[in-house]
């Protein structure tokens, strides 16, 4: 799994390519979590180039919205694969989430 | 599993470390290729596979050495069943919370949802204490 991220003025985007597993997913957790540490609490992650996730990567995106929202922020998704939506969905997590066709829209959601 | 023409029955084992995930997934995606098995349900063996191995690591074997993974899958007609033991702790499924999928997201738990997604994902998920640890079966049947 990479990581790369962008700040894009008050909004910082991170995107993930690979798989969110039980090997990767504290390493995406502890790239978010630097990132809400640093107070950029508005976040987004473009998904299209993740396939795969499991409980693990799920956990990771919980913690950080968790994390973003308790500090006034938030942790949006964009571009999600249609097998990462569908463990989304199995796990409720669409109805607490904020999700985005593409980046662009889930970096404009943030703009009062 | 009673062995019908064209079974396919494979099995690995490995200690129940993180870092053998990687080869016990590799053994489930490799099986069910050979089984020939669509795309999708792969996928999801794979999904519950490394569900279940994690919480055999994380969970089984907390209070102990590390022991064995015993994995295997095996595909006969209309089916295919991976079989998980180990030799830790006893399991109770019961014990698992089932995830809150109506709370609110600072109401929702990390926990439960690797079990939540086994049991959504497989069509038969059953669990037997055995002689020195536990046995998890989980049955997807195939589309016709």
């Amino acid at each position: 799994m990479q990581i790369t991220i962008e700040d894009r003025a008050a909004v910082t985007v991170v995107y993930i390519t690979g798989s969110v597993d039980g090997m990767t997913a504290e390493t995406l957790l502890g790239a978010l979590q630097l990132q809400v540490d640093s107070g950029n609490t508005r976040l987004v992650a473009d998904l299209s180039g993740v396939e795969y996730t499991s409980s693990a990567g799920l956990r990771a995106i919980l913690a950080s919205v968790k994390q973003a929202r308790q500090r006034g922020g938030d942790f949006r998704l964009a571009a999600v694969m249609p097998p990462v939506y569908r463990v989304l969905e199995m796990s409720g997590f669409t109805s607490i989430l904020k999700l985005y066709g593409d980046v662009d829209a889930a970096v404009a959601s943030f703009v009062p | 599993m009673s062995d019908g023409a064209g079974a396919v029955r494979d099995e690995i084992v490995r200690p129940a470390h993180r870092e053998h995930l990687p080869a016990l997934l590799a053994f489930v995606d490799e099986a069910t290729a050979r089984a020939g098995v669509d795309t999708a349900t792969a996928a999801d063996l794979r999904l519950v596979t490394e569900e279940a191995c994690l919480n055999v690591i994380e969970h089984g074997y907390v209070a102990m050495m590390p022991g064995p993974i015993r994995l295997r899958v095996e595909h006969g007609g209309d089916r295919v069943v991976v079989t998980l033991e180990d030799e830790a702790a006893p399991f109770d499924p019961a014990g698992v919370a089932a995830p809150d999928l109506s709370a609110s997201w600072d109401e929702r738990a990390l926990g439960g949802l690797g079990w939540h997604l086994i049991n959504t994902l497989m069509d038969e998920v059953r669990h037997e204490r055995t002689a020195g640890g536990n046995r998890l079966t989980l049955v997807k049947r195939l589309a016709p």
